[in-house]
């Protein structure tokens, strides 16, 4: 197993060789691989590059959607970084939600679908149970759980009274409002587990074989070879709920409206009311600068350090 | 890899099957508890009068079983329509999102080509920056292609590729050995023979896992059509389930009832297309 | 073929799905935009924009855009409706793109704030102009009040009143408990917030383990909307004269403040908000007064059906009783590319005096205009034979005028933050009132 090399984190580049002249065989896989990413290069233009440059733009302007945009120069910065404490309560909060969200719903995700990889019954009628929770959306979703966290007549505190335990008023309490947020972020665990599934599918059951004849456990056969082989999707789960975590909205704004006393500000609802409740766009694009660079420098710093923990199967032999 | 002795009983190894099978189900159905709690009052509720839908202390079952709440919902709504404009827009953005992340998945993960990595990091930034700062230009340029009020924002986009989807096929092509591929190529296959050949049918669960989740987030959307849509005879079922919410007060029987019926199709494709997770995928040709 | 997905299949999918393309491209529905030829008549297109809350309403709207058509032969609307929240959104991004509707809705508070930043048509002279047609003595001050921006400017006119706020009371409940019902203290003039938080704790009944079985009453989240009637029946204006402050450290409003958490905690006769919202207690049987508002009565005429129940206005303050009639607006889009003079026939047709009544009857909101308040109460009281519309003229005659401000919406953000912990016990009354106090200051200081 080859593991630590800097460039792992683009696998095929590794074995790219430098060459002076291309051969034929290069030259058709450079142009094979420009024709498929076509499509995708023209969408980058045509829907992503323009509304980018103008984001890129706005950040710099008082623009407010309804009046002509002027250029203030470095002042919606100034003000978020110097002036604005709701910028750091709103970034600490999203922060805090993203750092606590992000764990438990991988480990969730990834121990429900090796449960539902088993081979029992009544796996289908399981798995459709599980991934239920995606399914359903909008406002039928946060009625529900304000039923379900409701201090008097919720499932939870009904449960916490059965063991003696006074539950609080979830949602309207400071302390307790983030917490709940999160336990509900676990109930759509759902969506993940697709993936892992999907991933665990990919493993080949060869390598499970070759390890039985050797004698290998339950659990040197998880950590030896079920997360290596799975570690690509383990990657995706994590850089995509980092993007996700960080860009959290729906809840923050239809069960707490970000209350109570800032408790559940989330960063894009912060973001989402200064540009279309307060009409303040050019200060909303410089906010979504500052959360699209902490965003970035995330996502960088688990590539960087994927390479110590990402396997590609690519490599076990390597390409001409 | 460590080796274990395995020298257990013919009876032990049956006794620890059975309890670890037990111990499975045990979690499995507490956490089904857990997911299916709240479906139940969505689902009853669906069945109740409007009294009785918030009495208190809230009826476990109700009283007495309307169905006529899901007869009324089709007279109230012309939510057969509704069902048209969503099913038409999402199949044709599913078809666009599975055909593009597939191909532009297998460039970014098992071609080399200049600008590659430079190209696939844009593509992971494109989701990084929060949409609502972008939703004036993007309709801007929908306005000069005078597709304002057409499906086509909607679905069009999807041929082009989305981001994450893009990025799932990526890190799933990754999984799989490249022997298959530089077997094929030393056949004479050509780069896209490859992927259509070889890696298309490999990827069954990752396809399947794409097909679901464009399914559903298309089929929920509400702010795309929110935006880009105008007429009445162009909602979309998510819209037409906001439809529910009065001014100041919402008919929940009705909103949980088209909440059900809205959700069936999301269930049924998922039940359905499990077939190609349990079908696994058999790499012949890894070994040797 | 044992997969169902075999190359095959995706290829016949893929090229089916690229037909498809194609032909939608060609065959898919035109926005109006892209029609380009339109028929030459005289007969004008108007663009018109309005938010549905339910098919129901959705339908009256299309109703009242038919009337205009019926009588406007020349226009023709081109009628674009949706549901919901992002409605506001929506036209902000149409604004943004220089493609807005002549003429749409647009909510109280937001109202504005647009305007404050100038797109919305000056509507003063037009409403000279019309004088006879649009009759603006004959609207109530409470409505027209909030169609002022800045106070020399009408830039609106009302859409749909939100009703009269009203406090409804089981009689039933009432008569267990041997409590005199508060039509007889509305009578005496001793209908006051005092008498509410004594009634509410003398009807309120727990079971033997404590747990309450009868509520005494409700309160909402002493929000601004709320804040609306309670401040007044104090005779405590919103805000100080400039505009700067808004009253909320007033001590009359803290002292009704701090009655709420004493009535929540200590003598349980109120819920706390989260609790009450969920819960549809008056429905049950379970709540004695319940404080709601005339256009909640169609929905209660189902869910109240086998209860016995009638209404009151809202207590009295030091000063009176109060109440408001709260509006959403009709605007015309000021822009250069508007059909301006269009806007404003559409919707001066959708506020006159006939087309008024028509709406406040269907969707049980106050009318506009005085001389409608007494069919109109006759009317309802054929459909839902209460006492209580022997107070609608009363009513409306005390309905407080708006004090439009531009940043109503900030206001509610940094308000409805921290007042349920107040409200609620979890923090105390005046450290919550400094708190809210100091951040609307500064808001208002610092808004351009």
């Amino acid at each position: 197993m080859r593991t630590n090399s800097a460039t792992n984190l683009f696998p095929s580049a590794t074995h790219a060789q430098p060459k002076r002249k291309m051969s034929r065989m290069a030259r058709q896989e450079e142009l094979t691989g420009w024709l498929m990413a076509g499509p995708w290069i023209i969408g980058l233009i045509l829907w992503t590059v323009g509304p980018f440059v103008a984001a890129g733009y706005l950040a710099f302007t008082d623009y407010d959607i309804l009046s002509r945009a002027n250029f203030v120069g470095f002042d919606n910065f100034e003000r978020m970084l110097f002036a604005d404490p709701l910028f750091w309560t709103a970034l600490k909060v999203t922060s805090i939600y993203a750092v606590v969200s992000i764990p438990l719903q991988m480990a969730l995700g990834l121990f429900l679908a090796i449960l539902l990889n088993m081979r029992i019954r009544g796996l289908t009628l399981l798995r459709t149970i599980y991934y239920l929770p995606a399914v359903l959306s909008g406002v039928a979703v946060s009625l529900l759980w304000i039923w379900v966290f409701s201090a008097d007549w919720g499932i939870i505190n009904f449960v916490l009274s059965l063991v003696g335990i006074t539950g609080p008023s979830w949602l309207s309490s400071e302390k307790w409002a983030l917490p709940a947020l999160i336990t509900m972020s676990l109930w759509g665990v759902g969506s993940g587990l697709i993936i892992y599934l999907a991933g665990l599918q990919g493993v080949p059951t060869e390598l499970y074989e070759a390890a039985e004849i050797d004698g290998a456990g339950r659990w040197p056969k998880f950590w030896q070879i079920t997360l290596p082989m799975i570690s690509p999707v383990l990657l995706f789960q994590l850089i995509i709920g980092i993007i996700g975590a960080l860009q959290v909205f729906t809840e923050g704004y239809v069960m707490t409206e970000g209350g109570p006393n800032n408790a559940t500000l989330f960063f894009l609802l912060y973001l989402w009311r200064n540009a279309f409740q307060f009409l303040k766009m050019g200060y909303a694009s410089a906010l979504a600068w500052a959360i699209f660079i902490y965003i970035m420098a995330l996502t960088l710093l688990v590539l960087r350090s994927s390479a110590a923990w990402v396997f590609y199967i690519g490599e076990i032999k390597g390409r001409s | 890899m460590s080796s274990y002795p395995a020298r257990k009983t013919f009876t032990s190894i049956r006794l620890v099957n059975f309890l670890e099978k037990a111990i499975v189900y045990a979690i499995l159905l507490a956490g089904t508890l857990v997911i299916l709690t709240p479906f139940w009052w969505m689902v009853t509720t669906s069945l109740k009068t409007p009294a009785e839908v918030f009495t208190f202390p809230p009826t476990f079952l109700p009283h007495k079983i309307i169905w006529k709440n899901y007869v009324d919902i089709f007279q109230k709504a012309p939510f057969l329509l509704y069902f048209r404009n969503t099913i038409y827009v999402v199949l044709l953005d599913m078809i666009g999102t599975l055909l593009s992340a597939s191909l532009v998945g297998f460039a970014f993960a098992r071609l080399r080509w200049r600008g590659r990595d430079l190209l696939f990091l844009i593509t992971l930034a494109t989701m990084m920056l929060p949409g609502a700062v972008i939703l004036i230009p993007r309709y801007l340029i929908f306005k000069e292609l005078h597709w304002l009020d057409s499906f086509r924002p909607l679905w069009v986009p999807s041929f082009f590729g989305y981001a994450f989807f893009i990025f799932l096929m990526r890190q799933f092509y990754t999984t799989i050995p490249f022997d298959l591929d530089d077997a094929a190529l030393i056949d004479g296959c050509s780069h896209f023979g490859v992927w259509w050949r070889i890696l298309l049918p490999l990827t069954r669960p990752a396809m399947a896992a794409c097909a679901i989740f464009t399914f559903n987030a298309t089929w929920n959307d509400f702010l795309g059509p929110i935006i880009y849509l105008s007429s009445q005879d162009k909602l979309t079922l998510a819209l037409g389930l906001l439809n529910f919410r009065g001014p100041h007060t919402t008919d929940w029987h009705y909103l949980m009832a088209s909440s059900v019926v809205a959700m069936m199709p999301v269930i049924l494709l998922y039940f359905f297309a499990q077939k190609y997770f349990i079908q696994g995928v058999v790499f012949t040709g890894v070994k040797g | 073929m044992k997969a169902t997905l075999t190359r095959r299949n995706f290829l016949r999918v893929s090229l089916g799905a690229i037909g498809a393309t194609a032909l939608a491209a060609c065959a898919a529905p035109t926005g109006p935009q892209a029609g380009g030829a339109q028929p030459s008549t005289a007969q004008k297109e108007l663009s018109f924009a309005w938010w549905t809350g339910g098919e129901a309403a959705n339908k009256l709207f299309e109703e009242a855009v038919d009337h205009f058509e019926e009588q406007h032969p020349t226009y023709k609307i081109n009628r674009i409706s949706m549901p919901g929240a992002e409605f506001a959104t929506k036209i902000l991004t149409m604004y943004g793109s220089g493609n807005a509707p002549d003429a749409h809705g647009v909510g109280w508070g937001t109202v504005w704030s647009w305007a404050h930043k100038g797109i919305l048509l000056d509507l003063t002279s037009f409403v000279e102009r019309d004088a006879s047609a649009v009759d603006w003595e004959g609207m109530w001050p409470a409505v027209t009040g909030g169609c002022y921006y800045p106070a020399d400017k009408i830039i609106a006119l009302p859409r749909e009143s939100f009703g009269l706020m009203l406090h409804i009371y089981n009689k039933k409940i009432f008569a267990d408990a041997g409590v005199e019902t508060p039509d007889k203290a509305m009578d005496t003039d001793a209908w006051t917030w005092q008498a509410w938080r004594e009634k509410a704790k003398a009807l309120t009944k727990f079971d033997a383990n404590g747990r309450r079985e009868i509520m005494g009453a409700n309160t909402g989240n002493a929000d601004y909307w709320d804040l609306q009637v309670v401040m007044p029946s104090y005779g405590v204006p919103m805000f100080n004269k400039e505009q700067t402050h808004f009253n909320l450290d007033d001590e009359k409003v803290v002292n009704w403040l701090k009655m709420l958490p004493e009535m929540i905690n200590v003598e349980r006769s109120l819920g706390k908000p989260s609790e009450t919202g969920e819960f549809d207690w008056g429905a049950s049987g379970k709540q004695a007064i319940v404080q709601s508002a005339t256009w909640n009565l169609p929905n209660m005429k189902e869910t109240w059906q086998a209860l016995d129940w009638d209404f009151v206005p809202p207590p009295k303050g030091d000063c009176c009783h109060a109440n408001f009639v709260g509006s959403d607006y009709h605007v015309v889009n000021g822009s250069e590319y508007a059909d301006r003079e269009g806007g404003w026939e559409l919707i001066k047709f959708l506020n006159s005096p006939k087309e008024d009544l028509w709406w406040a009857l269907h969707f049980f909101g106050a009318p506009f205009r005085k001389s409608n308040v007494d069919a109109w109460s006759r009317e309802l009281n054929n459909q839902l034979p209460k006492a209580g519309w022997k107070y609608s003229l009363a009513m409306t005659e005390k309905a407080t005028p708006w004090t439009p401000i531009p940043f109503q919406d900030e206001l509610n953000v940094i308000l409805s933050n921290e007042i349920g912990q107040a409200v609620s016990g979890e923090r105390p009354v005046d450290e919550v009132v400094a708190s809210v106090s100091t951040k609307l200051d500064d808001m208002i200081k610092n808004f351009k």
